[in-house]
């Protein structure tokens, strides 16, 4: 995983009070969770409506406030998270804000890899080695 | 007289991490098994929701996120499944194996002009030096 200055530097940012130290804590953990794990859900690892633009979300989701980071693929198990947000702010899933956190994630891409496309495909199992599908869970029809 | 640096608390920061971290590593490890024996087995969560006597419903919330688990939980899952966990391996962090594996996309990463290219881990003892990972690969 690659890792958008701006979201490392909140990663790194000083001691902030015991509410911020948690909410850092975890959410590293969290991301961790992608390099060091050998499965990750769909609950953790989600693609982003339109597919087509290629841009995934990991949850961060305990303890609030609870976390978006946005990213894409450059390659199967390679993911570059561009950017995050709060979900709260968020709103529902056809907001503007949540229109501004996309376009914001394909625009770092295209800074950090201007003649370098992302890797787009609606497979969890084509960008991420080890996606586990809920399907096993549900009641069979 | 006692060392002030012995008694020294921890980050919160260090101890929100590896808290949620071995949280994260139990909760993916139970997920997998699951997942995988379910397949094999053809099982629901209402399958296993019956044979420990439980609401499909709170099977479904037990794996929707780590925070959920118990060890009273996790030890009821998994003996739906006919299986039971071992007691967790504890590892002091001097021990600790640095990681072995480095994509090839990341070894292609250019060093640039002030000095070589760091792909940074969180944790600083497991960065990795692109540039000499590269002229070893």
């Amino acid at each position: 995983m690659f890792v958008a200055e701006r979201l490392w530097n909140m990663l790194n940012s000083p001691e902030g009070d015991a509410e911020w130290e948690e909410r850092i804590g975890k959410l590293r953990a969290d991301l961790e969770i992608f390099v060091t794990e050998s499965s990750v859900t769909p609950r953790y690892l989600f693609l982003l409506y339109p597919a087509s633009d290629g841009v995934w979300e990991i949850r961060s989701v305990r303890n609030l406030p609870s976390l978006r980071v946005l990213g894409l693929f450059a390659d199967t198990d390679v993911f570059v998270s561009t950017n995050h947000a709060l979900r709260e702010e968020l709103g529902g899933w056809q907001s503007r804000e949540w229109k501004h956190v996309k376009r914001f994630a394909r625009a770092v891409w295209r800074q950090l890899f201007p003649a370098f496309p992302p890797k787009i495909t609606m497979n969890v199992d084509e960008v991420c080695s080890g996606a586990t599908h809920e399907i096993f869970y549900k009641e069979r029809s | 007289m006692k060392s002030s640096i012995k008694n020294d608390p921890k980050p919160l920061r260090d101890i929100a991490y590896y808290k949620q971290r071995y949280r994260n590593r139990v909760f993916a490890k139970l997920v997998s098994f699951i997942t995988e024996q379910a397949e094999k087995h053809r099982l629901t969560q209402k399958d296993i929701a019956e044979r420990v006597g439980k609401d499909p419903a709170l099977i479904s919330r037990l794996l929707s996120a780590p925070s959920n688990l118990t060890l009273d939980t996790i030890s009821e899952l998994l003996l739906a499944l006919d299986a039971e966990a071992e007691p967790p391996e504890i590892v002091q962090f001097k021990d600790r194996r640095p990681p072995n594996h480095i994509h090839p996309l990341m070894a292609r990463v250019p060093p640039t002009d002030d000095g070589p290219k760091v792909v940074r881990s969180f944790d600083p003892r497991f960065n990795i030096d692109i540039q000499a990972s590269a002229e070893i690969g």
